[in-house]
């Protein structure tokens, strides 16, 4: 997981792809996939926790 | 509130069981902050460790011999202790286990903190006829999780004299730096490593918290708060009890 959620830093495009339900993550499960796609929306959002 | 959801009955007794568990509570708080030498804001702090100490013990001791006198059965205590148990089993782990991967980090998380969490919840239900632990410890243990890494994200933060960073605890958003194939984290291996000091570490302290930002171990932290409140709440919804009873454990554990 900490892996997949590395590459998708540098590939935000890969984020919005998934979203968009045109790609899957590999070497996660489903529920892992959809709260790592979560966690790039709460921090989009929310400005992150430390502010 | 289990006993609330749980139970169909009414019974005086759940008040001086509540309290009595708080009392347990509280010991257990003061003897965290005596094991990990913080709080020094807290009375019993300032009392010095030989006092706080002897007042944690004095507040376990009368906690369990309150639940004796005021229980027709040992059911209570059996449950208390077997939790408690297990706690203390965590913070063992905490202190001196070798945590080097996300999974141990969790089972200890669960252990120490999830146990607590558990002890309470399956108290309070087991006032009722039918046995649903196994459900209410499972999701307990979720949450327990949760809320950890809730506070470990809060706490990467922080450097000052007592801070994870200090005392080179393993947290969730650390242990992720520390993975060798995250680039990002050589700077915190270093650390870790010993190649660097705390004060160097502390002059990159900007640099690091974009470093956890950028390098995705905040994203990290984040999925798996996520993924430990959405089981917890998969269990709860598995319940087989009423709608309404769902929704009110949802709105007070969620």
């Amino acid at each position: 997981m900490e892996l997949t959620v590395n590459y998708l830093t540098k590939h935000p495009e890969v984020v919005k792809m998934v979203k968009q339900g045109m790609v899957s993550l590999l070497g996660v499960s489903k529920e892992e996939e959809k709260a790592i796609i979560q966690s790039f929306n709460e921090i989009e959002v929310e400005s992150y926790y430390w502010q | 509130m289990h006993f609330d959801v749980f139970s169909n009955s009414s019974s005086t007794n759940i008040k001086d069981l509540t309290a009595s568990i708080e009392t347990l509570m509280l010991a257990l708080d003061i003897i965290d902050d005596i094991q990990d030498d913080d709080n020094e804001e807290a009375a019993w702090a300032k009392m010095g460790q030989a006092s706080a100490l002897n007042i944690a013990i004095s507040l376990i001791t009368t906690s369990q011999l309150h639940i004796l006198e005021d229980s027709d059965d040992s059911n209570s205590l059996k449950i208390i202790l077997r939790y408690l148990s297990k706690s203390i089993e965590g913070q063992h782990q905490d202190l001196y286990g070798n945590i080097d991967s996300a999974e141990q980090y969790i089972n200890m998380i669960k252990l120490k903190s999830g146990s607590l969490i558990a002890m309470a919840h399956i108290i309070g239900a087991s006032f009722g006829e039918l046995d649903y632990s196994h459900i209410i410890e499972d999701y307990s243990y979720d949450l327990g999780v949760a809320a950890q890494i809730a506070n470990d994200i809060q706490d990467v933060i922080k450097f000052e004299e007592k801070s994870d960073w200090k005392l080179k605890k393993k947290t969730l958003p650390i242990l992720y730096l520390l993975n060798p194939l995250i680039k990002e984290g050589e700077i915190v291996r270093n650390y870790y490593n010993g190649k660097i000091s705390f004060d160097t570490l502390l002059s990159y302290k900007e640099e690091i918290i974009n470093i956890l930002k950028q390098s995705g171990a905040l994203n990290y932290t984040v999925a798996q708060k996520i993924l430990y409140e959405q089981r917890a709440l998969t269990k709860i919804e598995s319940l087989p009890i009423s709608p309404e009873k769902i929704k009110i454990l949802k709105k007070h554990l969620l």
